[in-house]
């Protein structure tokens, strides 16, 4: 007996958990760069 | 004289206990063996795979018993501590470029839509009547991306380990087959020819932060993807970092190379004629195929909603390559593009959401094994 409950738990937490998880990744990587290369910028200028 | 003895040697001979089953074993090791050596379909792994397969189909060999020769590298390095899976990934984080991630980050959401295929086989599999734990390992197919695909049936339905890892291999060999009539079906024209800007280049300080990123991220969010995103991160800061460039060499050559023979071998080891011809086998592969499709179909379907947003628009066709098959599914997408219009180059691009899409499987997994595992 398929418990379809359990299944569609399984789909949303999944599937949402995927897209949430490379989500946060996305966000995450885009503010490391922007703080590398703003880094990187500002010593430019500097030196 | 007593003939008792010639009696007995007759009778251990292997093929007296040949059954039609080790004949189309045969069949089919021969199979992959010969797509792997003239159609060159992923023949790192196919021809050993091919080999596993038969010589476990010759009676009597005993190789995968308890103790066997291939018991015991599957057991203990596949089966019970699931090593050789990690280590694999070790190697690709170690000849992974992530920089067309880096340089567009958005890319990744097309690894994740890409996943949309793994459950779609999962609910399938649940229909045909699989259990949940086998639906989950049948449906990681879809993510195309064969040590994930076995580091989750071994966890969760090793007994189904011989034929979703062909399935997987297989249908990775399959991209340039597979997927064109899906891409060209999901596009018009106009997209397919969609030209992209071109990616900034990537310092070499956010390529070194990136593995420590990604694993810390991920990490935090999907524990039980650790062993695989940890050793793909550490591997591509090997390559990154540029100070441990005999570290980098031995997990994208050597390590890799030595692992993959007996992965090969033990997973084609795993599928004796009395285990592998079964319905159960044959559903796998279709629903392999489901998986696959829907995956591709998926991320070219993201690809198109994000256009609806994007000032600059992103050409369809890399969406498809938002499953793993690194880097085949982003050739196949370049090589698309470049029928409608020879001079629309969209490798590297294309390079973004296939690199996502191994993330994307990796997290898939573990969050089938946070949910079903135990």
């Amino acid at each position: 007996m398929i418990d379809w409950g359990k299944a569609l738990e399984t789909f949303v937490v999944g599937f949402g958990g995927v897209f949430l998880t490379l989500v946060i990744l996305q966000t995450g990587v885009s503010i490391f760069s922007k703080i590398v290369v703003g880094v990187t910028n500002m010593t430019k200028k500097e030196g | 004289m007593d003939f008792s003895v010639f009696q007995k040697i007759f009778l251990d001979m292997g093929f007296v206990h040949l059954t039609f089953g080790n004949i189309i074993m045969w069949g089919i090791a021969l199979t992959f063996i010969v797509l792997a050596i003239t159609k060159n379909y992923e023949p790192l792994l196919l021809i050993p795979i091919g080999f596993g397969m038969f010589i476990v189909n010759l009676p009597l060999t005993d190789l995968m018993v308890e103790g066997g020769l291939l018991w015991v590298p599957y057991h203990y390095a596949i089966d019970h501590f699931d090593l050789i899976p990690p280590i694999i990934f070790m190697g690709i984080g170690a000849m992974t470029d992530f920089g067309p991630v880096i340089a567009n980050p958005k890319m990744l959401l097309l690894g994740a839509g890409a996943q949309f295929g793994v459950y779609v086989t999962f609910f399938g599999a649940l229909l045909f009547g699989f259990t949940m734990p086998e639906a989950a390992a049948i449906g990681i197919i879809g993510g195309a991306d064969g040590p994930t695909t076995i580091f989750l049936t071994s966890k969760l339905a090793p007994h189904l380990l011989g034929a979703t890892a062909v399935a997987a291999y297989s249908y990775m060999a399959m991209v340039p087959i597979i997927q064109p009539p899906i891409m060209k079906a999901l596009t018009s024209k106009e997209e397919r020819k969609i030209k992209m800007k071109q990616l900034r280049t990537v310092s070499k300080i956010e390529k070194i932060g990136f593995p420590l990123v990604a694993t810390l991220i991920i990490c935090l969010l999907i524990p039980a993807a650790a062993p695989l995103v940890g050793m793909m991160m550490v591997g591509n800061l090997f390559k990154e970092s540029g100070v441990v460039e005999r570290l980098s060499n031995t997990a994208q050559n050597e390590l890799i190379n030595i692992v993959t023979i007996f992965l090969g071998l033990c997973i084609g080891a795993t599928m004796p004629a009395e285990v592998f011809l079964k319905p159960s086998s044959l559903f796998i592969f279709c629903l392999g195929l489901v998986a696959f499709s829907f995956s591709t179909a998926a991320g070219l379907l993201l690809a198109k909603f994000m256009n609806l947003f994007l000032k600059d628009k992103i050409n369809p066709l890399i969406g498809a390559a938002g499953v793993s098959a690194v880097p085949m599914a982003a050739r196949v997408a370049q090589v698309v593009a470049r029928e409608e219009d020879k001079r629309n180059f969209i490798l590297m691009h294309a390079m973004g959401p296939n690199v996502a899409g191994t993330i994307g499987t990796v997290s898939a997994a573990g969050l089938f094994l946070t949910m079903l595992a135990g």
